[in-house]
């Protein structure tokens, strides 16, 4: 695998930098994989919370969200790069805004199925 | 192995941050976090196998085989992660090479490391997907 591109545009940014946003694709890393470790641990350890069909949609749909996260998280990292070694500035995140939207309507959507449950 | 404390040397200025720290920490809770993730699809196979076991028919289930292949798939992405921090760690620790960063500190990360990590967890995502079918 060979390195994009962009890495010889610019000039290299401080070592702090990029240190920081190797720390910034690694926390949008962790928090792919919590939603992972979350969807299965729902499926497997609150069988009861929701009818079969809707509990397994539900907890793929979670994964199906880490996984896209993970991705985003990549081209995230990348992006901030090109803009530092550019002396551009920072773009906006929409992923502070999209995640936010997500975990909120999840956690809406499981607190009726708990409450609504018979 | 010259055991110096970082990539600078006793040469190079202190650094009040400690980034190399943070990032090598960062790197160990992300290898714990996908553990946590793996933990679950192990639990799922081992409670498959244990239901074969007790049902008493010989040879294992069609749910038990395709859980072992999602376990085995989540050891093989765990196995990629924990390569990628460890590549990380020792450019952190000041042990071999990196992209270079700025002067006075570790290079920062290639972008096929955080290629190959970021696939890890995909394929993760994929390996969890199947077990929360196959559960």
């Amino acid at each position: 695998m060979r390195e994009p591109a962009w890495r010889r545009t610019g000039t290299t940014p401080d070592y702090r930098f990029s240190l920081a946003n190797e720390r910034t694709f690694l926390a949008w890393i962790r928090t792919s994989l919590a939603l992972l470790a979350g969807s299965v641990a729902i499926d497997q350890l609150a069988p009861e919370f929701a009818p079969g069909a809707i509990r397994v949609v539900l907890c793929v749909v979670l994964a199906a969200i880490g996984a896209v996260l993970a991705v985003v998280s990549y081209r995230r990292w990348g992006h901030q790069e090109q803009a530092m070694r550019n002396g551009q500035e920072l773009a906006h995140s929409w992923m502070l805004l999209a995640m936010t939207l997500g975990v909120s309507l999840a956690a809406l959507v499981f607190a009726v199925l708990i409450l609504i449950r018979p | 192995m010259t055991g110096q404390p970082d990539a600078a040397g006793p040469a190079a200025p202190r650094d009040p941050g400690l980034q190399p720290e943070r990032t090598s920490l960062a790197w160990r809770r992300t290898v714990l976090s996908m553990l946590v993730a793996d933990v679950f699809i192990w639990r799922g196979w081992l409670v498959s196998l244990g239901a074969d076991s007790e049902s008493g028919t010989s040879g294992l289930s069609a749910q038990s085989l395709g859980l072992g292949l999602c376990a085995t798939t989540a050891a093989g992405t765990t196995a990629v992660l924990i390569i990628c921090a460890l590549v990380r760690l020792r450019v952190l620790h000041g042990r071999g090479p990196g992209v270079p960063g700025g002067p006075g500190g570790p290079g920062g990360p290639g972008a096929a490391v955080l290629r190959a990590a970021a696939a890890s967890v995909v394929a993760l995502a994929v390996a969890a997907a199947a077990a929360i079918f196959l559960v």
